[in-house]
């Protein structure tokens, strides 16, 4: 009695804070103190914990038959439809295999752990081949007939040609080479600095300290010489070149001409670009554009304009800073 | 008696559990189907008066800071829509300066309610560059930097005017589509209304295209046949609820007028679902907020007959048509930014001896090279000249006056050209080790391209390219046919034929059936002033010739079920020995 209530009170704690999350998630897309990974699994856990309690609730405690054959296969297809459709953005079809193991292992071990458990989820299968009742009978002719259409099925679908778009494997940052010829000026991408990281007394700005500047005003008119080239550069991005059509206003590849390219527009925004590449690389990359790529960048295919044809080395220089400063990140360096 | 209570307690207990534990699912179902972007639905505003909230000090200095960051390139620095970028744009930048606002709850006229112009920073306006801020700026930034534009920005009104009533339209009762509402939409907007003056018959917006906007800009009616270029779609493009908002409102500083006083919300309603009747409902991509794209442009083999002339014929219509997304050229000079093409429709049939392509794009005006004829659009109107503060010809280089002026801000007109569109093949496809290509423009110098252009005065050409500066005809190659090129109400339509092989090798590509034939599309808007490099341009696509299915997939399906009934057997078997050995 005493026990029932603790164990029905836990697996109420256990549920509220489990619901936690899901209803702010509900309420505004996303929880701020927990990133989207880490959300997936507690909702995941939170399912899968879910359908076993129900299971024992309906089960063992209201006493409706639930037989572990149904129990099962249900568990199984509840983790593959969150894995495979759920689950946002999603996972690589080998991750899929992975989990879906995984899974299976987890489910095995469900139904053979003991034995009356086993018991329990084969008898209705040695039932259904072994009884002559009409009862079985009728189940036998229904599975027998089931399985080989259903698998029969399973090969057409995968034999029938389907014609998907050719796999590519595109290298997004493919190695920059030693140096480049930019309006006949050979530019060493080891050694080459922004000039325009600079300070107020026109010195260099080591890279780390224009955090300063991040989220202020670069259009005001004291604004400090660091804001000015900001400025500039972001006159480049959205005037002189016109930058924003395929990067977009807020620099994360989604400008209106995003939609129609493939490969879509990098995105500053995203720490896994230009916060991982040096000034000279992003450089390099502004310079020669999708043209100047090595073979396993496709540059037959980058919409990336050769912006030496358009711009001033300056102007490049100038834009690069402001896409950092805009995004509040700052380039690779070599300590 | 005291068993009773226990079970009682029991049951009590259950059912909590029970109760808790659905709850749990039930959240976290609910919330797994939420598909954890910002909902379309957008705020409303309660019908009737409307006073809005006036802002605080501390919320219009952070929007300050929020507005310097992200508004400030497009907007301008005083609000007057004059940024870095407003040279490049059309729609150009919102000028704030005159309260003058577009997509509104209120009456003609009348000021928006803090409900709108969250909704436009959070969805953004589609069709033009305006982004959806509400993936990138919190609910508070975004508060924040409207409170800012609306106390600071907006010059020649005031929020807080006493004289300045806002009166929030009425929906009523929404009328569902319907066959006869839709009848009675189409009745209203040909006629009564006479929607039909701008927008066109067939709602593609080709109706009077002479124009202008409060700011002198040239201004073209809506395509209404794309809603997910509606500014006010919310993103939430097929939903009839914009559209009979805008009818209601009207689009302040714009041609568009407010028909609240002329159409019972009853009319608005049949007309709004009239207008949404037009459009083909493509599935929309969450990600791009235009229609979803499919890279593989699939050709279905025709057994039978000669492959359809006319765009019409009934052996279309069971294809669905595919979008190909069309971007400017900006690439390499001459750069142009104000392509009007922004999607293709493709379709196509093959038989043994030919392919066929039918080609559909919407397009304002049917144009033809003719020295005498006047644009239709005024180009040199749409680039600078009507912005004081920025006079594009002595627009320069960073300050660098060395470099010398931009060449490539739309030049003035000179004419107008042909209307076109062009497909390209890579010549030798078959060599090229996987995944190279020739240049996505017109190809590059090692690698030559095969390119079929159909141009407005009739003409079929077929082109070698190695370059954007080096596209030949190739005068002994007459393969390629059009038919039933046709433009009407604002579209395009027709037909590109090729056989599958010709006797040139060399220089054109040759067709085969059941590989990913790597093709890009171009299209050019004559009277927008496109030619030549000037023009809309696709990425790559794969043609694709579907051969037929062939037998084994028919063949072998059987025999497994043939096995596993087989395997089946044996199981019988063994299950039923176990059975007579136990008993």
């Amino acid at each position: 009695m005493l026990k029932q209530r603790g164990t029905s009170l836990i697996l109420q704690v256990l549920f509220t804070v489990l619901a936690l999350p899901m209803l702010a998630w509900a309420s505004g897309g996303g929880v701020e103190w927990m990133d989207a990974g880490k959300f997936a699994l507690i909702i995941e856990m939170g399912l899968g914990i879910g359908v076993i309690f129900l299971a024992w609730l309906i089960k063992d405690k209201l006493g409706f038959p639930f037989p572990k054959l149904l129990q099962a296969p249900l568990i199984w297809i509840t983790a593959f439809i969150i894995f495979r459709v759920i689950l946002q953005p999603p996972i690589p079809f080998s991750l899929l295999a992975i989990y879906m193991t995984v899974v299976t292992i987890g489910v095995l071990l469900y139904i053979t752990i003991t034995q009356p458990n086993w018991e329990e989820f084969s008898k209705p299968i040695v039932f259904m081949l072994q009884e002559d009742s009409g009862k079985a009978k009728m189940s036998r002719y229904i599975t027998f007939a089931a399985v080989p259409v259903l698998l029969a099925y399973g090969t057409y679908n995968k034999m029938l040609p389907k014609f998907e778009e050719p796999v590519e494997l595109r290298t997004v940052h493919p190695a920059p080479p030693a140096s480049i010829n930019v309006h006949d000026k050979i530019l060493n991408l080891q050694t080459a600095e922004n000039p325009y990281r600079i300070d107020d007394s026109g010195k260099y700005l080591k890279v780390g300290l224009e955090s300063a500047y991040f989220g202020k005003n670069p259009w005001a008119t004291d604004a400090p010489k660091y804001l000015q080239n900001v400025r500039d550069g972001g006159i480049v991005f959205f005037g002189t070149a016109g930058c924003f059509f395929c990067h977009g206003d807020n620099l994360d590849g989604k400008g209106p001409f995003a939609f129609a390219f493939n490969p879509i527009p990098a995105n500053f925004a995203d720490p896994g670009t230009i916060s991982q590449l040096q000034e000279t690389f992003v450089f390099w990359r502004v310079s020669k554009g999708g043209p100047g790529l090595s073979r396993e960048g496709f540059p037959w295919a980058s919409a990336m304009p050769p912006w030496e044809k358009h711009l001033t080395t300056n102007e490049i220089w100038r834009v690069i800073l402001f896409e950092y400063w805009h995004t509040g990140f700052f380039p690779r360096t070599w300590d | 008696m005291r068993e009773q209570l226990i079970n009682a307690d029991k049951r009590q207990l259950m059912l909590k559990g029970l109760a808790a534990g659905a709850l749990a699912l039930l959240l976290s179902s609910g919330g797994m189907f939420w598909t954890g972007k910002v909902s379309a639905e957008a705020l409303e505003p309660k019908p009737g008066k409307y006073r809005p909230t006036p802002p605080s000090k501390e919320d219009v200095e952070a929007g300050k800071a929020v507005y310097f960051r992200k508004c400030v390139w497009c907007h301008g620095p005083d609000g007057a829509g004059d940024g870095p970028s407003a040279i490049r744009l059309h729609p150009k930048p919102r000028n704030f300066n005159q309260g003058t606002f577009k997509i509104r709850h209120t009456a003609s006229g009348e000021l928006p309610t803090d409900e709108d112009l969250f909704n436009t920073v959070t969805h953004g306006l589609p069709g033009s560059v305006m982004p959806p801020w509400g993936e990138i700026l919190s609910d508070k930034e975004r508060r924040q930097v409207i409170s800012f534009v609306k106390t600071e920005l907006v010059k020649d009104r005031k929020f807080d005017d006493k004289d300045e009533a806002l009166n929030v339209i009425d929906y009523g009762k929404q009328i569902a589509s319907s066959e006869d509402s839709i009848k009675k939409g189409r009745e209203i907007f040909m006629t009564k209304a006479k929607c039909v003056e701008c927008h066109g018959v067939e709602g593609r917006g080709n109706g009077n295209l002479t124009q202008r906007d409060d700011w002198g800009f040239p201004i073209f009616p809506a395509d209404l046949q794309k809603p997910w270029n509606l500014r006010g779609n919310r993103r939430d493009p097929y939903n009839p609820k914009n559209i009979f908002r805008e009818i209601s409102t009207g689009l302040n500083g714009t041609p568009m007028p407010s028909f609240a006083d002329e159409l019972t919300p009853e009319e608005r309603w049949h007309v709004a679902n009239f207008v949404m009747s037009l459009s083909q409902k493509f599935p929309i991509d969450p990600s791009t907020n235009k229609p979803a794209i499919q890279f593989v442009i699939k050709s279905k083999f025709l057994k039978e007959g000669e492959l359809p002339s006319d765009p019409n014929d009934k052996r279309w219509e069971p294809l669905p048509p595919q979008i190909i997304g069309m971007a400017s050229q900006i690439i390499q000079p001459p750069r142009h930014f104000l392509r009007t093409v922004d999607d293709l429709r493709v379709r196509s049939l093959f038989n043994n001896k030919e392919v066929a392509i039918l080609v559909e794009w919407d397009d304002r005006t049917e144009s033809h090279r003719d020295e005498n004829k006047q644009a239709v659009y005024d180009m040199t109107a749409i680039s600078s000249a009507s912005f004081p503060a920025i006079n594009t010809t002595e627009y320069t280089h960073e300050n660098d006056t060395e470099a010398g002026p931009l060449k490539d801000v739309n030049p003035p007109s000179k004419g107008v050209y042909n209307d076109g569109v062009a497909i390209q093949f890579a010549e030798k496809w078959q060599e090229l080790p996987s995944p190279e290509k020739p240049y996505f423009i017109h190809g590059d110098v090692k690698r030559g391209v095969d390119l079929w252009k159909w141009e407005s005065d009739g003409s079929t050409k077929e082109y070698e390219g190695h370059g954007i500066d080096s596209v030949k005809v190739k005068e002994g190659n007459k393969n390629v046919r059009v038919d039933g090129a046709k433009w009407n109400n604002g579209r395009w339509q027709l037909i590109l034929k090729r056989s599958l092989t010709t006797a040139d090798k060399e220089h054109d590509a040759q067709l085969e059936m059941g590989k990913n034939i790597p093709m890009v599309f171009f299209a050019w808007d004559g009277d927008a002033g496109e030619f030549a490099g000037k023009m809309a341009l696709s990425t790559y696509y794969y043609l694709m010739l579907e051969p037929p299915v062939p037998g084994k997939v028919y063949v072998i399906p059987p025999i497994i079920a043939g096995i596993v009934v087989i395997l089946e057997g044996c199981v019988l078997y063994s299950a039923r020995k176990r059975k007579r050995e136990n008993a």
